[in-house]
């Protein structure tokens, strides 16, 4: 056996033993491994110590793996830049066109800055912002107003940092208080979370309005949602939470999903991290229940709902900086992109509207070598115009 | 045992999903590792980076999961005891011992522990791990009602709760159990 192999089996005895869940058996294996020698008992010792355990998790929590990620990929599509886009070219003959790898966006963009940055400075990444809507109706905008903290009619605290607002409750509530609610706008090329008075967190894509109370009833937590939110809900079996969406209902204990329920999209789409949540439509008393890495997609003229089996992960990116396309075509990745980038667009041919492509993008990136990359497969041409962008 | 069982093949196949799950899943605990050797965190984590690289450009096929990560965890070792060289701190790794192999297997053994603790508390309910995560920072029962603005019971019910639920994520891990028992009772 390799040495490292031995050493995951000690571990397995040691964690037996000290649960008394061993046999007579395992008991002398880990007792002569420890008599062994003094540097194995002190590492027992060692290893059970829960001030360690704390340090070492500390340490742990200091590492980014994701960001660490994106490093690596880059220095890995850097080396290997022409092997790759000969295989985006073999791709680009099929229906589905890669649309870019990872770190690839890197590569085109050097190549391409000169022509670029001369042509269009107009199109930008989004930003973290959004317009708060109190109860008696003032509208703050976040942006305009550097603002750390909040206070409401019943006493809630809203502290605002780091692109996030957060709301602590009172802790005496008066019995039929009346509920105050905020509005969270978020207008397009913006973005925003915010953590509940119940410690749950939302985070709120490009143009969505989000309206919740300020603290909630003790029986029920109530939201209604337009546009686009992942949530993480906390759980408490006593107070079932509700997310209202027009033509929809959702039912949630502690879970994570996404809702996206642009107004000006035919579907809605739930799809389910964790947990486990109930949908039900307002035409009739249907419902349907979704577990982790499924969607119910509602499409709103029939108020149809059909349950897919899909990679939660990928529907979720877009929180974490990334959007991804599944072979969608190109009027879809455009319509989502639009509301980040905060452009208007337009087609030339009902053709190119059809022309489908696959691969993510970093959202904090430009939105330029995406757009050369597409080109690149010869499939589509863009233009540029002020706010415009043309495909032709 | 962290990560699923074909996932070796994928990664031998050097299939490019794959890589993502393993490197995201074991970066951390692999620059937890290299720190020991070398305190300054940007360098762990470029010698963690280029480790990684050695593996994934290289022509090796490994047969199981925890032999890519002893193969991870020795040129990690490798490059730190070469940068220190660089550096001219020969005098460094003889006050550690850094060149014994015996450091390197003490010190494997307990982050792959410390791996399987971290995973399951991963695996719990946003409040729950709150909770746990509270606890961890040292938070009395009290304290936590008060920060999560729940009563003491309904924390000592949520820590129960919690411990059921570790128990049947672990299963034969239970050495987890004992550390975890100690946050839970605090």
């Amino acid at each position: 056996m390799n040495k490292i192999q031995h050493i995951v089996k000690v571990a397995e005895l040691i964690a037996k033993n000290i649960c008394n869940q061993n046999d007579s058996v395992e008991k002398e294996k880990l007792d002569s491994w420890k008599n062994e020698s003094l540097r194995h008992e002190r590492l027992y010792d060692k290893i059970v110590d829960w001030d360690n355990f704390q340090a070492r998790n500390k340490t742990y929590k200091s590492f980014d793996a994701d960001k660490a990620w994106d490093v690596f990929y880059y220095n890995l599509s850097k080396k290997k830049t022409k092997v790759r886009i000969l295989s985006i070219l073999k791709y680009a003959a099929a229906i589905t066109l890669p649309l870019l790898v990872g770190g690839l966006i890197f590569y085109f963009q050097s190549g391409r800055q000169q022509t670029v940055s001369e042509q269009m400075v107009s199109i930008t990444p989004g930003t973290q912002s959004a317009i708060i809507v109190l109860d008696n109706g003032n509208r703050i905008n976040l942006e305009e107003k550097e603002l750390s903290e909040l206070v409401e009619n019943d006493g809630s605290v809203i502290q605002n940092k780091n692109g996030e607002l957060s709301y602590t409750a009172i802790k005496e509530k008066t019995l039929g208080q009346k509920h105050l609610k905020n509005t969270l706008i978020i207008p397009r090329g913006r973005e925003y979370s915010l953590v509940l008075s119940d410690g749950s967190r939302v985070v709120l894509n490009s143009v969505s309005k989000f309206t919740y109370p300020v603290a909630f009833d003790m029986n029920k937590r109530e939201v209604s949602l337009e546009g686009e939110a992942y949530f993480e809900i906390e759980r408490d079996e006593t107070r079932p939470f509700y997310v209202n969406i027009n033509g929809l209902r959702i039912e949630v204990l502690g879970t994570s999903f996404n809702i996206k329920a642009y107004g000006d999209e035919e579907e809605i789409y739930t799809t389910l991290v964790e947990g486990q949540i109930k949908l039900n439509t307002a035409v009739n008393d249907k419902e349907w229940i979704l577990k982790p890495d499924q969607q119910a997609v509602l499409e709103r003229s029939s108020n149809q709902v059909v349950v897919n089996d899909v990679d939660a992960k990928q529907f979720i990116g877009w929180i974490r900086g990334v959007y991804s396309f599944d072979n969608q075509p190109i009027e879809e990745i455009v319509k989502t992109l639009s509301r980040w980038y905060d452009f208007d667009y337009e087609f030339n041919s009902e053709n190119v509207k059809k022309v489908r492509f696959e691969g993510g993008l970093n959202k904090y990136d430009d939105i330029y070598p995406i757009l050369d990359i597409m080109q690149s497969t010869g499939k589509i041409k863009y233009k540029v115009e002020g706010k415009k962008i043309i495909f032709m | 045992m962290n990560f699923s069982k074909d996932l070796v093949d994928k990664l031998n196949n050097r299939n490019a999903k794959a890589l993502k799950e393993f490197f995201v899943g074991f970066y951390p605990s692999l620059c937890v590792f290299a720190k020991k050797y070398i305190p300054e965190s940007n360098i762990v984590e470029d010698i963690v980076q280029d480790s990684f690289i050695v593996f994934w450009e290289g022509q090796k096929l490994f047969d199981d999961i925890d032999i890519l990560k002893g193969f991870l965890y020795k040129t990690a070792k490798y490059k730190c005891l070469n940068h220190l060289k660089l550096k001219g701190l020969r005098n460094e790794i003889l006050e550690g011992g850094f060149d014994k192999d015996d450091l390197l297997y003490e010190l494997v053994l307990e982050e792959e522990t410390y791996r399987i603790i971290h995973k399951a508390i991963e695996g719990l309910s946003p409040r729950s791990r709150r909770i746990i995560e509270l606890s961890m920072k040292g938070y009395k029962n009290p304290e936590i009602a008060e920060e999560l603005d729940i009563s003491i019971n309904t924390v000592k019910t949520l820590k129960g709760n919690a411990y059921k639920l570790l128990r049947k994520n672990l299963k034969d891990h239970v050495f987890v159990l004992f550390l975890l028992n100690q946050v839970l009772n605090m």
